[in-house]
Formats: structure tokens, C-alpha cells, sequence
């Protein structure tokens, strides 16, 4: 077998046993991620369904490896959006930091998500868009607060 | 004894032989440390502006855990580090205190403040109406991340987070 069979088997593994499955995004798209990151950070966002007694449901994740990513979130019910930044090098290993925001995509209108992750330092904004384009800056909602 | 087990612990007994009990103590503890610095620089805007900042960036980035995990034949380190912020404002200065505690298999000699060890204490002070100072006391190594982050909501020209597990 050669090294990059094997190399490719045992990336299909890793996926496998991380837990991770990808997001459907068959939706209406009302959520435009738009994503800066430095070399080296692989960015994805994750999605989770948020019931009456605020426990989560994970739905799935998207790998945040384009500048654009257009995403469906159920309108009318609250989502746990959460964007993990991950790197490894190999003095200082690999390392994992995650942000989370409640949203409740209102019918009809649009939303954008700033992803940015430079020399360590990370930011994420979130933009609602209403049908005439008039925008506002939505803060960030802890799960805590649902 | 491996020097991968040894090493950690004994920079951390050199690191908390002292522990400032409060931020007045860790702003006279910082210029002697051997691993201290004082940074200071002058910020072009008012002082409740930044006031404002430290106050949404300081529980939202710097309420956070990290877990350190290295396993090997030779040595498990298992450590969970949590930091404190807090911010203090009043017409005259407005302080950022960031705390932090270790657990796991970690020795910590001494006796630690309530919220964990101080790891950095900024403070802004008017000069005129639209121009602050800013003094920040901090370890020289491993608090570059929280540094700039802290720098960046200081001026308002970056409002982003630290990752802390660069810290």
C-alpha cells in the first residue's frame, strides 16, 4: 500500500472518530460567512439547533476554507453558531479556540458573519439585513442567555 | 526524573515564589520581576471611550478555561488554566485586572489571591480630553497575545480577542 493510501485511510479514521458530520446547508441561504484567517488556522463553523429548554441539538459543521461560504439557517428558531479556530504546528502542538452566538434568523431577511482570525487574535460580527438593506450590528448572545 | 517533568515545575516555583496579593502589589512587583515588563503608551482617544471598551471585551474574550494536555512515554501534564478579568472605572482611570488560576498536575507553592494569580494589570489615565495613557504591567514571556489584544481595544484600532491558548 502506499504512503498515500495509507496517509488517506487514516484521515478518513480521524474524521470518522472525531465526532464531526457535515452540515446538510440545504436551506434557503440567508447566512453569508465571509472568512480571514492566517495561514496555518483552519476555521469552521458549527451549527447547533436550540430547543424551548435552551439544550442543543449539533446539526453539523462546515469547514470555513473559502473566503465565501453561503449557509442555511432555519428561520424563526434559534441556532448556536459556533466558529472554531484550529492550529497545530509542531513545537507547540495543536490548539483549539472556539466563539459561540445564539441567532434566530427572522423570514426574509439576511444575515453576515465576519470570521477573522490574525496573529492570534480573533473577532466575529455578526450583521442582520433587512428587505430594504437596512443593516444593524447584532452582539453576541451567549447559549446562557436563550 | 525526566527534564520535560522538571522543567515546567521549577519555572513555576521560580515564577510563584511571589504572589502580589492585589493589583497595586503586582503594579510594585513587575519592574523588579526578572520576567516582568512595563509597557506604556499614549492612546489618541478618551478615556470613558476606552473605559467602554475594556468593559464589553473583558468578559466577552477573557472569561475563558484552557486545557493543556501533553502525553508522551515520558511525561502527562494535564493543566487547566482560568483567567479572571476585571475592570474597574471611575472618572479618573479606568483599570483592567486579569487573573489566573492553574489545576491539574501542577504545584503552586505559596499562597495565591482569591481569582487566581495577577498575569496583567492595564491602566488608562486621561492626559487631556481625547488622549489617554496606558500602562501595562505584565509578564515579558507568554503574555504577548493578551498584550496586543489589550493594546488593540486600548486604541480602538482592533477589538479582537486574545486566544488565549497562545497565551
Amino acid at each position: 500500500m502506499s504512503a498515500r493510501l495509507v496517509l488517506a485511510a487514516l484521515a478518513l479514521l480521524a474524521a470518522g472518530c472525531s465526532g464531526l458530520k457535515t452540515y446538510p446547508n440545504d436551506g434557503p441561504k440567508n447566512l453569508h460567512v465571509a472568512t480571514q484567517t492566517d495561514r496555518g488556522v483552519r476555521a469552521a463553523l458549527h451549527l447547533h439547533a436550540v430547543n424551548g429548554e435552551c439544550t442543543t441539538h449539533y446539526d453539523g459543521t462546515l469547514a470555513l476554507d473559502h473566503a465565501a461560504l453561503d449557509v442555511g439557517v432555519p428561520a424563526g428558531r434559534p441556532t448556536y453558531l459556533v466558529v472554531s479556530f484550529d492550529t497545530s504546528s509542531f513545537m507547540a502542538g495543536s490548539r483549539s479556540t472556539s466563539v459561540g452566538t445564539l441567532l434566530t434568523p427572522r423570514p426574509g431577511y439576511e444575515y453576515q458573519l465576519a470570521v477573522r482570525y490574525k496573529q492570534d487574535i480573533y473577532d466575529i460580527a455578526l450583521r442582520e439585513i433587512d428587505r430594504k438593506g437596512v443593516s444593524r450590528d447584532l452582539a453576541r448572545r451567549p447559549l446562557a442567555g436563550c | 526524573m525526566n527534564w520535560k517533568v522538571l522543567a515546567p515545575g521549577m519555572a513555576l516555583l521560580a515564577a510563584c515564589a511571589q504572589h502580589p496579593q492585589n493589583a497595586e502589589e503586582f503594579r510594585q512587583y513587575v519592574p523588579t520581576a526578572s520576567f516582568g515588563k512595563v509597557q506604556t503608551f499614549e492612546a489618541n482617544r478618551p478615556l470613558r471611550d476606552i473605559a467602554k471598551t475594556f468593559q464589553a471585551k473583558a468578559p466577552e474574550c477573557l472569561n475563558v478555561s484552557v486545557r493543556s494536555v501533553e502525553r508522551s512515554s515520558t511525561s502527562n501534564i494535564n493543566i487547566l488554566t482560568t483567567y479572571k478579568p476585571t475592570v474597574l472605572v471611575s472618572e479618573k482611570r479606568a483599570e483592567l485586572h486579569v487573573q489566573r488560576s492553574l489545576k491539574g498536575n501542577v504545584i503552586v507553592p505559596g499562597k495565591p489571591p482569591e481569582g487566581g494569580d495577577y498575569f496583567l494589570v492595564a491602566d488608562a489615565t486621561p492626559l487631556d480630553r481625547n488622549r489617554t495613557r496606558i500602562d501595562i504591567y505584565a509578564p515579558s514571556i507568554g503574555a504577548n497575545t493578551l498584550i496586543r489584544a489589550v493594546t488593540g481595544w486600548a486604541t480602538g484600532e482592533n477589538v479582537g480577542c486574545p486566544d488565549m491558548t497562545k497565551s
